[in-house]
Formats: C-alpha cells, structure tokens, sequence
C-alpha cells in the first residue's frame, strides 16, 4: 500500500493520544515512547511545508499557499510514506465542496470523534479561554486554526465541529476508520486493535496490549509532570483527565442548550444523544 | 545568477524572491554553507543566530543593529568552509525581513517597505552597504525559546555531537543537498564547523522581553 496514513480529529478528541499508541506500537520496546519524541509528523506545521515546497511558505500570500496544499502532500508522501500524519482540518471546503487532501496520498485515514460537550471543556481549558467561547468555536461554520500570516503552523480550516465529523465520516470513497473517543477509553483493547488492523500496522493482540498499556494516561501524565511536554499551549496540563463525561458539572444548561442546538443530529449519530433527546451516561 | 523579468514592476520582488531558497541552492553549488540564519558583525568577529521558522533570527539580528553592531546577513547566512582558513561568513546584503511585530517590539516606523505587496512582512535595511571580505565567525548562537527563570544563564556552551547535530540541522533547506547529491558535502562542512567554531545554545524568554534589552544581555553574556 502507498500513500499517507491521516489521524484525522476535530481539536482535542484524542490525536495526540492515537499517536502515542501507534509509536509505542512501532517501538516495539518494552519502554514507552517518549512523548516528547514522536515521530509523527504535522501537516501545519509551517517548517515541514517549508521543507516540502522548497521555499519560506510565510512568504507566499494565502492563495499561492493554497495552490500548494495537494502537491505539498504529495511530496509528503513520497518522502514519508511511513510516517503518521496529524491533521485538524476538515475533509472538504462544505463552500465550494473542494477536497483539502489530495486522493492519491491517502493510505488509510483514522478518524477520532468525540462527545462535543467534552470537547467544549477541554478546548477551553487548552486555549485558556471561557467555555462560552470554545462553544462559539465548536459552532463557527468558517472555524480556522492559525489564522495569523506569522504562526508557526499554516491556516487550518476546521469549520464547525459536525460539519468536520461528517466531512470526514461521510468522504465518499475515503478509506476512513471513525474511532469513537469513548470506546477507546472504555475498551481500548479492542478499538486500538481495530485501528491498527486499518492503518495496516502490525496488529497481533499481544503487541496491541502492550502498546495500549505503554499509552495509558497515567503514563502520559507521569511524562509531562517529569519533562514537560512541547505541544501544550503556555504552561497548562495538556494531558488533563483523560476521561468522558467531564462536562457534568462544568457547562451549564444554556450551554448543553447551544451545542445541541447546532450538533444535536451528529451527536445522535455517533451515540451522544438518545432517540428521546437525553444524554446517555 | 541572470534573471530577466517579464515586467518591470517585478524588479521590486527580485530581492525577496532571490536571496532565499535561490540563494541558498546556489552557495551549495558554490561549495558554500548555507545556514539558515541571520548574522551580525561584532568586534570579535561574526555573530551567527541559528534556529527554526520565526523563532526571532531577524529580531535579534535588528536588535544587534540598534545598538551599533551592523547586521550581515538574514534568513540565509553563506559559509565559508575551506581548508587553511577559520570557518567564516560571507556578508550578504545588509537587510533583514520582519514581522509587524517585531518591527512594532523594535520601535520602529511601521511603514517600512513591504517585502512583496500584500504581505506583512517588512524589509529593514541597515546602512553601510555591503562588506567585502568573509568575516570570520565568532560564535553560532542555536536558538530556542523556553522558561528563563531569573538567574539563569541564556546561554550554555555545545560540544560534540550536539554541536554537530544543531549545525546539520541549521543547513538551509537540507532537501535542495538532497537533491543535488551533496549531502556528503554539507555533513563534511557542518562536521568541521561544529568542530572549529564556538557553538553555544541560546534561550530566548518566552516570556516578553524587550528585543534591545535582549541584545544586550546576549552580547554580555557571550563575551563577559
């Protein structure tokens, strides 16, 4: 097989923690990966682009740089075919219906979906901003990530959170896998099985379970307190709780009111939202 | 290089569009070293700021020229690497791109040239033109940016094989060697640099911090 395997999420659905289980899976160490090692690539990040195009990318103006976005993954591909690719952008522009990925550098693609009234609390916690604004975030239809001309990752479209969960799920001929946030939680055994068997990793059970034990949360948290860890935003946890539900307790009604007002119809198709309108535990 | 433009306003872009990637796969060809870099003249010789994409190479470099020392080269900085000589700079055109920002941080006149229109990127030019002869190099400073609690040292001399390893790392689109099959080239001419200059590693606040304070305690600190 040919071509990039994508670890597709909206922001804070479990990305990070899908690559740590596939280093710790390639490792095949009885050490854990290092978290601050992972050798996953990301496609914003603004020196691999600059790397691919040959060419200082914050100095070409947005059109220019989008012209470049499918032949830069194509470059990618070829280089490291091997290589896990993180991504929050959405599938397709949902305004002009345009594919952001270009069709032949896709291996496989695994998709992560998570509970958008948890989402809302850990990406406020990420951004160091009120729940209030994540939600009007997770609802903005145009959503982009590093939308300014000096960051050091490229523009992102995310679009609102159900229209990047269904862009990505719904792909027509997308070679995808939609991994529920939650059951890699509830039963990591068999859903990290399941996304090793479709990226075409190794996936004899014993080699899962050691790696999905050399992932656990306690680890990843025991890292960032001894060293750090480089993709948190200033100086706060990035691996938190590690846990579903965190929104009881936290959002208020009127805030449940505004996600389920925008998301309730995904949210009812991946299991978030019961037939009568409750909330599953 | 012969370049010949279709238009005559393009005239204007040429030095954004050239000395870059350009600049860079040409000085390979030359059996030069192309860092990706900014590079000030000193009294001890050149200066040399190393680091990845906006980690604040040209902002230093500026912050140096406001306090007297003349800036050499920015974004690519040319090596000279050459037996019977001390590793050393050429100087390149003496102006350095900036973001908004920085020229904001750096306190000056906003309306500084456009590095292509449309961009916010500004030209800062220094005067003093070009200087001819290859400066030899002082210290390479690898940047990086990180906690500096009060106290604490910004900078903290490498050797071996991380001096090595920042100065591969610091080559200017390693991909353009790559491609040219001149890999061994740039790894013999990183190896002897790491070997025969003074490499330090340098943290920049992460906190903010005055570019011009920041100089300043980096020219202390490096030459007590």
């Amino acid at each position: 097989m040919t071509g990039l395997l994508w670890l597709a999420s909206y922001p804070k659905s479990g990305n990070t923690w899908l690559r740590i289980f596939l280093a710790n899976l390639a490792s095949g160490s009885s050490a854990p990966a290092e978290i601050n090692r992972l050798t996953t690539a990301q496609f914003a990040a603004r020196e691999l682009w600059d790397d691919l195009v040959g060419w200082e990318t914050s100095e070409l103006l947005p059109s220019e740089r989008e012209q470049l976005r499918l032949p830069a993954q194509m470059a990618l591909a070829a280089r490291m075919p091997d290589t896990p690719i993180k991504t929050h952008e959405v599938f397709a522009d949902p305004q002009d219906g345009r594919r952001r990925f270009a069709a032949p550098a896709i291996r496989a693609v695994l998709y992560i979906v998570r509970n958008p009234l948890d989402v809302a609390v850990s990406l406020s916690h990420h951004n160091g901003e009120s729940l209030d604004e994540a939600i009007s975030f997770m609802n903005d239809s145009r959503a982009a990530l590093s939308a300014r001309a000096n960051a050091l990752q490229e523009y992102q479209l995310i679009c609102d959170w159900s229209t990047h969960v269904r862009s990505w799920a719904d792909a027509p001929n997308l070679p995808v896998c939609v991994l529920r946030y939650e059951d890699m939680l509830a039963v990591p055994g068999r859903t990290f099985l399941r996304a090793a068997q479709a990226a075409g990793w190794p996936s004899d059970p014993a080699g899962v379970a050691r790696a999905v034990a050399q992932s656990r949360f306690e680890e990843l948290q025991r890292q960032e307190v001894e060293h750090g860890f480089g993709e948190r935003m200033a100086n706060r946890p990035f691996f938190r709780q590690g846990r579903s539900g965190v929104w009881r307790g936290q959002l208020t009604a009127r805030q449940v009111g505004r996600i389920l007002e925008r998301h309730a119809d995904t949210m009812r198709r991946f299991g978030y939202l019961a037939a009568d309108g409750s909330i599953p535990r | 290089m012969t370049v010949q433009t279709e238009v005559e306003s393009a005239v204007d872009l040429l030095p954004g569009l050239l000395l870059s990637s350009p600049l860079a796969a040409l000085l390979l060809q030359r059996e030069m070293l192309p860092l990706h870099a900014s590079a000030v003249a000193t009294s001890h010789g050149a200066a040399v700021f190393v680091g990845g994409a906006a980690i604040g190479k040209s902002t230093l470099a500026a912050a140096m020229g406001q306090r007297g020392l003349v800036p050499v080269s920015d974004d690519v900085t040319a090596l000279r690497i050459a037996d019977h000589h001390p590793p050393a700079v050429i100087p390149g055109c003496p102006r350095i791109r900036l973001w908004p920002d920085a020229v904001a941080a750096l306190g000056l006149d906003p309306m500084l040239p456009e590095l292509r229109p449309g961009l916010a990127k500004r030209w800062l030019s220094f005067s003093g033109g070009f200087a001819a002869t290859p400066l030899p190099i002082a210290v390479i400073c690898v940047l990086d940016r990180g906690i500096t609690p009060a106290g604490t040292k910004l900078v903290r001399e490498l050797a071996g094989m991380a001096a090595v390893s920042a100065m591969f790392n610091a080559v200017y689109r390693p991909a353009f060697a790559r491609g040219m099959g001149l890999e061994r080239q740039v790894f013999s001419q990183a190896t002897t640099l790491a070997k025969q200059t003074r490499i330090v590693s340098l943290t920049l606040p992460a906190d903010c911090f005055a570019p011009v304070d920041l100089a300043r305690r980096v020219v202390e600190e490096l030459w007590p």
